[in-house]
């Protein structure tokens, strides 16, 4: 058992925390008002690398969620428990966000707010609510902001490292992969950190890298601002951001050649018949699933039906015992044997 | 005799000269709010038809702009582009405060030119297409008022400048 939280210096973590975290959060700071700009440079190096949310609510305090554990922060950006100390959001103040968010022009964005989130600079996601407008019984747009849900996004370049030697074969050669892992574990970070491995070439390994075609439906994976992937997905890695993973996946194989498809979260009926197309292809897969473990996930309607059918070779298994990212088992699927970990075999 | 005759010149010369500009004032405002109608009309454009984010939209439509209205929107997309946390009213408000002085317009026409900046940005495409139709009209009737202003006062301004200088002339002679 081991987790990439510990072997993460691949990344420029370091050089930019003595900078006092400015630059890696700078998309954050030009996404709020300047008030809320100064308490959140405030905060130290130190919070602001366990922060996952900045919670703004209009009439509600100023609200952090990092490591399971949530505080407010105060006008002069510290952080504090006293609820009568902290800032109270006003509703400018989350109006006037989303401005700045979109580079004043909410116009552009209306399709992703449509879906409720939008993706800023530096791929972090900013979940929206609000009043939301209908008409046909669908949703139109969403106005008067109440609430943002700032998330940061964090790639930990590396973290797929160890688990390299598992997924590939050969010099060209990827084995068919499923990530199974609870919510909040990093199987997005991991997938990602995976597919940039792939597309770069693994020179350890004397990997040398292959096409990779990425569905990012929900826009996680690249974080692709205004078509342009924030996060490193690698030289080889094309991109098909905010596109139905079904579609998405015969689109790539049309057009793209890949050798590797990624997407997250498998698991609509017609991501099956999208799958084996892929696999028909030739293409290989490298997929995510909401999961415990494999026998959960055997329980599962539609990824539980691809299991048994064998079509993927590896399965890994996260959990978050020991932070996020513990990887519990790697699994050869082919023999039904864990390559590695302690938690018994696939029965 | 000389010296005379070179001062009554000089009077003459500026009287005159003090008129045209007068009247060029006229003309001036007329010719900035009809490139203000076309800066509009080439934003509206890129906001409608291409979902240009608006520092781009600003900067791509600015090229193409006339002295000297293109320095407010120069201004304004340099000030989007900073990401100093200012909306784009407020940008806006601050690029036509700075350049006011360069600009021959009047209050009224201030106004409605700032008012543009009010919803800019801020709501859906429906919005502002809203917004510029409103702005639009209102600059025409603007429009209408000032070259009213011109035709009646270009001339007179012109011809009255001139009138006071042979005024002054015969008095001082």
């Amino acid at each position: 058992m081991y987790t990439y939280e510990k072997q993460r210096p691949v990344m420029d973590d370091r050089s930019v925390a003595q900078s006092g975290g400015k630059e890696r959060y700078r998309a954050i700071f030009d996404a709020v008002p300047v008030n809320i700009r100064k308490m959140i440079g405030g905060l130290t190096p130190k919070e602001m690398d366990d922060i996952e949310e900045f919670r703004l609510k209009a009439g509600a305090p100023f609200i952090v969620y990092g490591r399971n554990q949530s505080a407010f922060v105060t006008r002069d950006g510290k952080t504090t428990l006293d609820r009568a100390k902290a800032y109270t959001v006003t509703p400018e103040d989350t109006e006037k966000a989303l401005q700045l968010m979109c580079d004043c022009s909410v116009y552009s964005i209306m399709d992703e707010l449509r879906e409720g989130y939008i993706t800023i600079r530096g791929g972090h996601r900013v979940g929206v609510v609000g009043k939301v407008v209908t008409e046909g019984g669908r949703v139109k747009t969403i106005k008067e902001i109440s609430g943002l849900n700032i998330r940061v996004s964090r790639q930990v370049i590396g973290c797929g490292s160890s688990l390299m030697p598992h997924i590939v074969r050969g010099r060209e050669g990827v084995y068919n992969t499923l990530i199974i892992s609870p919510p909040q574990c990093g199987k997005t970070t991991l997938l990602r950190d995976i597919i940039r491995q792939l597309s770069d070439g693994v020179p350890a390994l004397g990997f040398f890298g292959v096409k990779v075609g990425v569905v990012d439906e929900r826009s996680e994976l690249a974080g692709c601002y205004r078509g342009i992937p924030q996060n490193r997905v690698g030289i080889r890695t094309d991109v098909l951001d905010s596109c139905p993973k079904a579609q998405g996946i015969m689109m790539l194989i049309r057009a793209m050649s890949p050798a590797v498809i990624a997407t997250d979260e498998l698991g609509r009926e017609e991501d099956l018949a999208a799958v084996r197309e892929a696999l028909n292809a030739g293409v290989n897969i490298v997929t995510t699933v909401h999961g415990w473990n494999m026998e959960d996930v055997l329980r599962k309607p539609v990824i539980g039906k691809l299991l048994c059918t064998g079509v993927f070779e590896r399965a890994v298994v996260l959990s978050r015992r020991r932070g996020p990212g513990t990887v519990e088992q790697v699994i050869d699927m082919d023999n039904k044997q864990t390559i590695r970990g302690n938690w018994g075999s696939l029965a | 005799m000389m010296i005379k005759l070179i001062g009554c010149l000089i009077i003459m010369a500026c009287s005159t000269s003090g008129g045209y500009l007068l009247a060029a004032g006229y003309t001036r405002r007329v010719r900035e709010l009809r490139i203000f109608q076309h800066a509009l009309q080439a934003l509206e454009s890129e906001i409608l038809f291409t979902s240009t984010p608006l520092p781009q939209a600003v900067s791509r439509m600015t090229r193409r702009l006339e002295r000297p209205v293109n320095r407010v929107f120069d201004l304004f997309g340099h000030i989007l582009e900073q990401r100093d946390g200012h909306t784009a009213d407020e940008a806006w408000n601050m690029a036509i405060d700075r350049t006011r002085d360069l600009l021959c317009l009047d209050y009224e026409d201030i106004d409605i030119v700032r008012g543009f900046g009010k919803n800019l940005g801020s709501t859906d495409k429906e919005n502002q297409e809203k917004t510029f139709r409103l702005v639009k009209y209102q600059l025409e009737e603007q429009l209408k008022k000032a070259e009213e202003m011109r035709r009646k006062n270009e001339k007179l301004c012109k011809n009255l400048g001139f009138l006071l200088g042979a005024a002054l002339v015969i008095l001082l002679v």
